[in-house]
């Protein structure tokens, strides 16, 4: 791959952190010290690289945030990300359809609600994006969250840990219904869906008169496709990562090129320092309804490789 | 909500080595979480 880059004449300098945030720091101030002209950073925790960004913003080096906003600093020239309230909204809306659709004698619904991780600034926009959907029906009282547990500082999962998620609803599940049943859990990532759905099968749920309550997701990961495809999962949504890349491609060929980066948001992404110009993508919830059409069709995926 | 970093980072990379960003426009380094 490198030799492609070089027989193209670019030189591009890939580094993955496995998740480790000094490793991360790391490998942006080397970057730096070897003199990139831009910097594209998907950040582990978005409130850790002030420091390194002063030194880049030190040295001219634009930077542009991809996917997590950057926070707390006020050298992030750009940020390419999908609209991540919507994809709350969406979330929200496929759980409303899905208890509409299985549990419409039911009300009212209990569901049980599940938050990203906390050091990511776009799980805050998933819960308040799902939330601007279910609040009114707490408030109407079609909805009861039986734990009571609400907020981002109660239901966020950390790391967004798939095994967290599934030890947190098996307490749920223990502490709040012996005596009755869940309809619909809001997760916001494919990665604890699968926990929380691991969870609940261990209980009964999907089997006998335990019906599957809906439960929600984010990526169209293979795992989570296949489970929607079986009945377990009702839905996800789908990120279109080639469109994230070529939006950031295009970022980065602007600012190459003296130019101005396509944007379409200038007031939603505020870092603690500045709002950050963004470029927004759209999301597209996907049910079984809609995985072949979507996901097949689409080209992301082969029919065997969610099969 | 783990990002598809391999699946963006090799679009990306194709999209620089096919030409997406004029020859010889400079060094883009690229942080990926995993």
């Amino acid at each position: 791959m490198v030799k492609q880059f070089e027989e193209a004449g670019y030189t591009v300098d890939l580094q993955y952190a496995e998740d480790d945030i000094p490793n991360q720091l790391a490998q942006i101030e080397n970057m730096i010290t070897k003199g990139v002209d831009v910097l594209v950073i998907a950040a582990i925790d978005g409130t850790t690289l002030s420091n390194a960004l002063a030194n880049a913003a030190a040295s001219d080096i634009d930077v542009v945030a991809y996917d997590r906003l950057i926070r707390d600093s006020g050298d992030v020239s750009y940020y390419a990300t999908f609209d991540n309230f919507k994809v709350g909204v969406q979330q929200a809306s496929t759980l409303v359809d899905g208890l509409n659709a299985r549990f419409a004698d039911q009300k009212p619904w209990n569901v049980e609600l599940f938050g990203g991780s906390p050091d990511d600034n776009n799980a805050y926009f998933f819960y308040d994006g799902a939330m601007s959907v279910l609040q009114p029906l707490i408030d109407a009282g079609d909805i009861v969250i039986q734990s009571g547990q609400m907020g981002m500082d109660q239901v966020g999962t950390l790391r967004w840990d798939g095994s967290v998620a599934q030890a947190r609803m098996d307490n749920l599940l223990s502490a709040n219904y012996t005596d009755k049943q869940v309809q619909a859990v809001l997760s916001p990532y494919d990665g604890l869906s699968i926990g929380i759905l691991s969870s609940l099968k261990g209980v009964g749920y999907g089997s006998g008169d335990m019906a599957m309550p809906i439960v929600s997701g984010q990526d169209a990961e293979v795992q989570s496709v296949k489970s929607i495809l079986a009945d377990e999962q009702y839905s996800t949504i789908f990120k279109d990562t080639r469109e994230l890349a070529r939006v950031t491609v295009g970022m980065v060929e602007a600012l190459l090129n003296d130019g101005e980066p396509e944007i379409n948001d200038t007031e939603t992404y505020d870092n603690g320092v500045k709002v950050v110009p963004a470029y927004l993508l759209e999301p597209v919830a996907v049910t079984k309804d809609n995985v072949e059409s979507v996901l097949i069709d689409g080209g992301y995926y082969t029919k065997d490789q969610i099969e | 909500m783990k990002l598809m970093t391999s699946m963006l980072a090799t679009t990306m990379l194709v999209a620089f080595s096919s030409g997406a960003i004029a020859q010889d426009a400079g060094y883009v380094g690229i942080a990926m979480p995993t």
